[in-house]
């Protein structure tokens, strides 16, 4: 091999690695590209960002309220219960009183100083609606699941 | 530049771009194979059989399976082997077989559901044709000659109750809180009630009523129970 065959092999090899290194290394080569660039914010037409609002607050941390929502956080609906007993919990606006009512049996609650309730009640075999009322200053609120319960 | 260079050139270019062009395809195949992995899992996943429980009316009945419309959709149910069919006949729980299960019955399903086919694969079926609803309001009427009352609801609709001689009624005594037994001649303005009963038929917004819970807000006013502390 002369002198310029070994010089083009060499210059064709440093090429090629040189081409092959950059396809292989590009995904990481333009990650770092994104990284580096400076990240503008994004101005809403129907939102004023916070750095406009002088009056801006940082959040305050949830606490339970005199009158909140009534919800249901357990059994969820369509599930199938493991015993013909059921306990029935969620929130209710503190002091309230919240009927459970069942197929079989009906239990009263009143909802304790942290907002939440309990009850339990009996479950006849198959579908089993299960109606949650409550009654703060004059007004009723329902809400209902479904349960179902075979023997075993 | 020799012409025979010049080829040495292209060629080793080539060549060292086709080697990690090779690895690459055996990442390639590696993903592929992967892939088919993940797949395969998924299906096996989606085939895996969820307990579920169903209510719909029957629709059609077969030797080995039945079709019942629920909300939602009719969905294929298969009788297997070891099914438990029951219904509350005078309250008392009756075991039954599948061929006591009529067209139009309204049934409680729980089996296996294979979401592949969309089958659901019933271990009890339970008869609940004439279910009682429960109805729960603010007591706005009361008639003491004609034994009824009525109530209305939190989203506006109001009620008739007819009080029967079979209605049982309890009371929540808020001082012990705990319910107790109570009659018609308790029941006063502005309760809340809630009833659970039987439409009337033909008759519209009108039950007749099998258990009733009153609370009596004018007297009483509840306190909160302390939360439980961990």
């Amino acid at each position: 091999m002369n002198r310029d065959a070994l010089l083009a092999t060499i210059i064709g090899f440093i090429l090629g690695l040189i081409i092959t290194s950059i396809v292989i290394a590009w995904p990481k080569i333009s990650a770092s590209f994104q990284s580096l660039a400076i990240k503008m914010p994004s101005i809403s037409k129907n939102v004023t960002p916070d750095i406009m609002s002088p009056q801006a607050q940082p959040k305050e941390k949830q606490t339970v309220t005199d009158s909140q929502p009534l919800t249901i956080t357990g059994p969820v609906t369509d599930s199938i219960a493991e015993s013909d007993t059921l306990l029935v919990s969620g929130s209710a606006t503190i002091g309230s009183y919240v009927i459970i009512g069942g197929l079989l049996d009906e239990a009263v609650a009143i909802a304790s100083e942290d907002g939440t309730y309990s009850g339990s009640i009996s479950l006849q075999e198959g579908k089993n609606p299960i109606e949650v009322s409550t009654f703060t200053d004059g007004v009723l609120t329902t809400k209902t699941v479904e349960v179902y319960y075979v023997q075993k | 530049m020799s012409k025979n260079n010049f080829i040495l050139f292209i060629l080793t270019v080539f060549l060292v771009l086709a080697s990690p062009a090779n690895a690459q395809n055996a990442t390639g195949s590696a993903s592929i194979g992967d892939l088919k992995d993940r797949l395969a899992t998924k299906v096996a996943e989606m085939k895996q059989l969820v307990r579920k429980a169903v209510w719909g009316t029957v629709k059609t009945i077969s030797a080995a399976s039945i079709t019942v419309e629920t909300s939602a959709k009719e969905l294929k149910i298969d009788l297997t082997d070891d099914i438990v069919i029951t219904q509350l006949i005078k309250n008392k729980r009756t075991t039954l077989s599948a061929d006591d299960i009529d067209k139009g019955d309204t049934v409680a399903i729980i089996g296996n559901y294979d979401g592949t086919l969309d089958v659901l694969e019933a271990t009890h079926i339970v008869i609940q044709n004439n279910m009682p609803v429960r109805v729960s309001g603010i007591l706005t009427d009361i008639d003491k000659k004609a034994y009824t009352f009525t109530i209305k609801t939190s989203d506006g609709q109001s009620y008739i109750v007819d009080y029967e001689k079979s209605t049982t009624t309890s009371e929540f005594n808020n001082a012990e809180t705990k319910t107790e037994k109570a009659g018609f001649s308790d029941i006063t303005d502005n309760d809340v009630v809630s009833v659970l009963g039987f439409p009337v038929p033909n008759k519209e917004n009108r039950i007749s009523a099998a258990r009733i819970l009153l609370i009596h807000t004018d007297t009483q006013s509840p306190s909160p129970t302390p939360s439980i502390e961990p």
